[in-house]
């Protein structure tokens, strides 16, 4: 204050004139503008994971919870069991994977890709936060499934574990090469394939008991399985540049 | 702000959808017109960043579009031809799943969503199941969802499809108003929606770049080529098989008919200032852009 004062005497006849009233309104609305065109627009990837979440079909809720029920209710009516157990699995597993793949591309089997692809998160993203998502959900199933064989009839997680992933990769790999070999575009036709995947996978416990389920097979049918899973996800992500699944007219 | 378009073509196989074509569009509303399969929408594609030309190059300010990927596709604003939503979306549900994937904070996607749906009168319906929208409707929710980022480059493949004479008046006012700072490219068969707001036609015939200037200018090409005759409805056939007719309209026992030719087509014909429909339906009844051209 007492700066201020002794300056005021040293500048008697000084004064700053006052701002006009429009600049000052134009300055602020400039500023405005400036700041709200300089947010950063960016959604974060558990963002875009619960978005792709909370908009999962009910079908593939509806299917993991029949899963459920069908898993409980042959936990109890059968005698605990290694090879009983394995069979649990083996049928529950391909029933997680039913809807799975249609829900995975459902942009393309829904005409959403194109719109999806123009926005700011590319296709590849939201291709790759859906998969995550529904992955995420079947995965968790399993284990669900998995952990409740082990905690109850007491076997080794280790014992289950390949049981369960080799029918899902299987129902998985079926029902997205159907969807891939044969062009599929309508979300009903590729329903369709997604069921008879499933149901030939289902078919397989009777077959695959009867071979033999040694620890050796089922590890390599686990490894067989998963390098086709990866071949089949990076065709599925390689044409995404180029417009991905989009029908062309 | 300046898209540059070089050289751009895409081939599907042996087909030839976009053949080196090559435009430059600066901020203002550009009408891309064409007959089916000229190639608008796979040019609209390639623009978007969703659909990688063959040969050739786009631009923003002089970066390549596939380069600035996510910073490009921020700016840019697109409602294709077709599109669909996924099953039990509400508009809302439409509007918010799409302001997310465009980056848009919460509180901003609930706003503009708002902001758009009262522009495009939905905002009442928009808890309505899009399934149970009309064709209407659903075009108007498209446009919306194009401006949900408020994007510096808008493009509209066939935004008036489907769209009532009172909705695509409000439509041409939107565009209108929004034209000013930004660049809008949209493509259209209702040539009368962008004769009055687009300061640019660009007419593409078979994926080529085949005329392009101001609607004022492009129609003066064929200023002694359209005709007005009132005749007898016996001569009105022989005139609709020999000519191309614009308009046919009875009156009493005459019919009187908007007739497009190079030469006078009747006695009492009459010549008629020409608008961009005549000159579309002059373009596309047969190979005349060399005559025009040179025109």
């Amino acid at each position: 204050m007492k700066n201020k004062k002794s300056i005021g005497m040293l500048f008697p006849d000084e004064s700053i004139p006052s701002p006009d009233e429009k600049r000052i309104t134009q300055t602020i609305a400039m500023g405005q503008e400036y700041i709200e065109r300089h947010i950063p627009e960016t959604t974060p990837i558990f963002g875009l994971l619960g978005l792709q979440a909370k908009y999962i079909s009910p079908l593939l809720w509806a299917t993991q919870f029949l899963a459920l029920i069908v898993a409980s209710s042959l936990m109890m009516s059968r005698e605990p069991d290694l090879a009983t157990a394995q069979n649990i699995l083996f049928h529950v597993a391909p029933l997680t994977a039913l809807f799975a793949v249609p829900e995975i591309i459902k942009d393309s089997l829904y005409e959403m890709a194109e719109l999806e692809s123009s926005c700011k998160n590319s296709g590849s993203i939201i291709l790759l936060v859906r998969l995550v998502a529904v992955g995420c959900l079947n995965i968790l199933m399993l284990s669900l499934f998995v952990l409740m064989l082990a905690r109850a009839w007491h076997f080794r997680i280790i014992s289950l574990i390949l049981y369960a992933l080799v029918p899902y990769n299987c129902a998985i790999i079926m029902s997205l090469g159907c969807i891939q070999l044969l062009k599929i575009r309508g979300r009903h036709a590729a329903q369709f394939a997604a069921f008879v995947s499933a149901a030939i996978v289902y078919a397989f416990p009777t077959a695959v008991f009867t071979i033999g389920t040694s620890a050796l097979a089922m590890i390599s049918a686990f490894a067989i399985s998963a390098i086709f899973l990866s071949l089949q996800i990076y065709w599925l992500f390689k044409p995404m540049p180029n417009g991905g699944n989009i029908a062309w007219n | 702000m300046e898209l540059s378009i070089s050289k751009l073509s895409k081939h599907y196989g042996s087909k030839i959808a976009v053949d080196e074509f090559e435009a430059a569009v600066g901020c203002g509303i550009h009408a891309l017109l064409g007959a089916n399969g000229s190639g608008k929408t796979t040019l609209m594609r390639m623009l978007c960043g969703i659909l990688r030309p063959t040969s050739g190059s786009i631009s923003l300010d002089g970066t390549d579009i596939y380069a600035m990927g996510e910073h490009y596709r921020e700016l840019l604003g697109y409602l294709p031809q077709n599109f669909g939503y996924y099953p039990n979306f509400s508009g809302w549900d439409f509007m918010i799943y799409l302001a997310a994937l465009k980056g848009l904070p919460k509180i901003a996607a609930v706003n503009r969503s708002e902001e758009l749906l009262q522009m495009v009168g939905l905002y009442d319906a928009r808890k309505k199941k899009l399934k149970t929208y009309s064709g209407g409707m659903r075009q108007r929710i498209g446009i919306a969802q194009a401006l949900l980022n408020d994007p510096a480059i808008l493009i509209l493949d066939e935004p008036t499809a489907g769209l009532d004479p009172k909705e695509r008046t409000k439509f041409r006012n939107i565009i209108s108003d929004l034209s000013a700072n930004r660049i809008i490219l949209l493509s259209t068969h209702i040539v009368s929606d962008v004769e009055y707001v687009a300061g640019d036609i660009i007419i593409m015939k078979q994926g080529r770049l085949a005329l392009r200037n101001s609607s004022e200018y492009i129609c003066s090409a064929i200023q002694n080529s359209v005709w007005t005759a009132t005749v007898p409805p016996a001569d009105a056939q022989k005139l609709m098989r020999k000519h191309t007719v614009s308009n046919l309209r009875h009156a009493g026992e005459q019919v009187e008919l908007r007739i497009i030719s190079d030469e006078k087509p009747y006695g009492g014909a009459i010549q008629s200032p020409p608008n961009l429909e005549d000159l579309y339906l002059y373009f596309f009844r047969e190979d005349n852009i060399n005559e025009l051209d040179e025109a």
